[in-house]
């Protein structure tokens, strides 16, 4: 017979592990995301970030009329997560995407996919490793440069006064 | 509309054992002037068009495609010897045959530990104008990583949810698993894991199955005794092995796309495991660095008339 009693007890024990493990991602994001924050002196943010899923157009969207269709009655977009950043002091404060980000409602595996790679992480250190890697390569370093080097918000006289 | 027979595409894995993924390398110069000859021989009577290769290095494959004597051939090289991960997979990719399109690489990482799950490439055929991946696999040996650790079975599971999500950027139906795995083919990691199954008309019906043409190759290759100058008993061979010294580690394994008899079709036929008499000799050999049998795989290309 089934036992139901013992799968809410499995279950609850799922839930404290799922629980620590998502905080133990909110941690290492964290984490990382104070240490850029830092040493950019505020001219990076690193947050997690959705973003519209690109529509592919199909042969139905040449068809004549449909395309107004689409206007008229809108499907809500689809999103995805992503790892992203901004210069926030910079006049174009928009995010940009650095790596894909998924992860499961158990915490791990989570992965991250950015230029040719695919790194699932494991654990909590697993991920600040590839977090790591990540910064570390030419791939985001491009990105995180040219984000550290837009031009800045002018200062105003209320802010100075702040 | 009908499908007609264009041309083969024929595929070898071969563990070389020369640069295995630990600091400190063994092979001599005359192990890596054995795998060049070897490397020359399997082409000549093969004739194949990838050849995928494990535990190399850069200087290895420098070495290899220039003893092949083959202007034709180029190389994916997918080997890092300058990190703590030390990869040592590679293609050598006949051009005209294949044209390199992209590749990706797939890794799990736990604490500081980092196992690659594979190495995606992806290929066009020149003839007949198809798209496929080729997954090239060096799994971790289970001194490393021991046989019913669960990461074996995350391995599987990784590779498997790789490929789905290709399959839902767009990525083109047929892919080919190949490698050394160091699980057989029926190790939970890749037959229920990865799904990778014995049962051809399972695969065919339901695209979540692999096909492993492997499973045949679990036992012994010839029936009587008189054939030991000869026989083995898988592709990998251990002396101190408890139950067994061979094992299936080398294996090929298809999409269930192959099975529908469109444009790229598996050969079944052609799908063995390769006996070089001299490298059988030195598997055998204690005193030698050689411990993997070479694999081969055959698909036809297939154009619409």
């Amino acid at each position: 017979m089934t036992d139901f009693a013992d799968a809410f007890n499995r279950g609850q024990e799922a839930a404290v592990r799922a629980t620590q493990a998502r905080a133990e991602v909110d941690e290492v994001f964290a984490n990382a995301a104070k240490e850029l924050f830092d040493v950019t002196d505020g001219k990076l943010e690193l947050a997690r970030q959705r973003f519209k899923i690109p529509v592919k157009r199909t042969l139905a969207d040449l068809v004549a009329g449909s395309a107004m269709k689409a206007l008229l009655d809108p499907i809500p977009a689809e999103t995805e997560p992503w790892l992203a950043a901004r210069n926030p002091k910079a006049i174009d404060a928009e995010w940009i995407k650095l790596a894909k980000f998924e992860r499961p409602q158990e915490g791990y595996p989570c992965l991250l996919r950015y230029d040719n790679r695919d790194v699932r992480c494991h654990d909590q250190d697993s991920l600040a490793e590839a977090i790591a890697e990540l910064l570390a390569s030419a791939w985001a370093g491009e990105k995180l440069r040219e984000l550290v080097a837009r031009p800045l918000k002018p200062v105003t006289d209320d802010a100075s006064e702040s | 509309m009908t499908w007609t027979y264009a041309a083969p595409l024929i595929l070898v894995w071969w563990n070389t054992s020369l640069s295995p993924p630990v600091p400190k390398r063994k092979a001599s110069e005359a192990d890596l002037a054995f795998v060049v000859k070897q490397v020359r021989e399997i082409y000549e009577q093969t004739g194949f068009d990838i050849l995928a290769l494990g535990e190399v290095c850069s200087d290895d494959l420098a070495a290899i495609v220039e003893g092949m004597g083959a202007k034709h051939f180029s190389v994916h090289d997918a080997t890092d010897r300058t990190s703590r991960r030390m990869f040592d997979t590679a293609v050598i990719y006949d051009t005209r045959k294949v044209e390199f399109r992209s590749n990706r690489s797939v890794a799990d990482t736990y604490g500081r530990k980092t196992l690659k799950t594979g190495e995606v490439v992806t290929f066009r055929t020149v003839q007949t104008d198809d798209l496929f991946q080729l997954v090239v696999s060096h799994w971790p040996s289970r001194i490393t990583v021991p046989e019913f650790d669960a990461s074996r079975a995350e391995l599987g599971t990784a590779l498997r949810r790789s490929i789905e999500s290709m399959q839902d950027e767009g990525a083109a139906p047929y892919t080919i698993l190949l490698g050394d795995y160091n699980d057989e083919p029926f190790s939970r990691s890749l037959a229920d894991h990865l799904l990778a199954t014995r049962d051809r008309a399972l695969a065919r019906r339901d695209g979540r199955y692999f096909y492993n043409p492997f499973w045949k190759s679990i036992g012994e290759s010839h029936d009587g005794p008189e054939d030991h100058e000869s026989g083995i008993c898988g592709t990998h061979f251990y002396p101190n092995g408890n139950s067994s010294r061979w094992f299936t580690y080398d294996q090929i394994i298809f999409s269930s796309e192959f099975l529908s008899g469109k444009a790229m079709s598996l050969n079944e036929q052609l799908c063995t495991i390769l006996v070089p008499p001299t490298l059988r000799s030195k598997l055998l050999a204690r005193r030698e660095i050689f411990d993997h049998l070479p694999v081969l795989g055959t698909v036809e290309l297939r154009s619409k008339t």
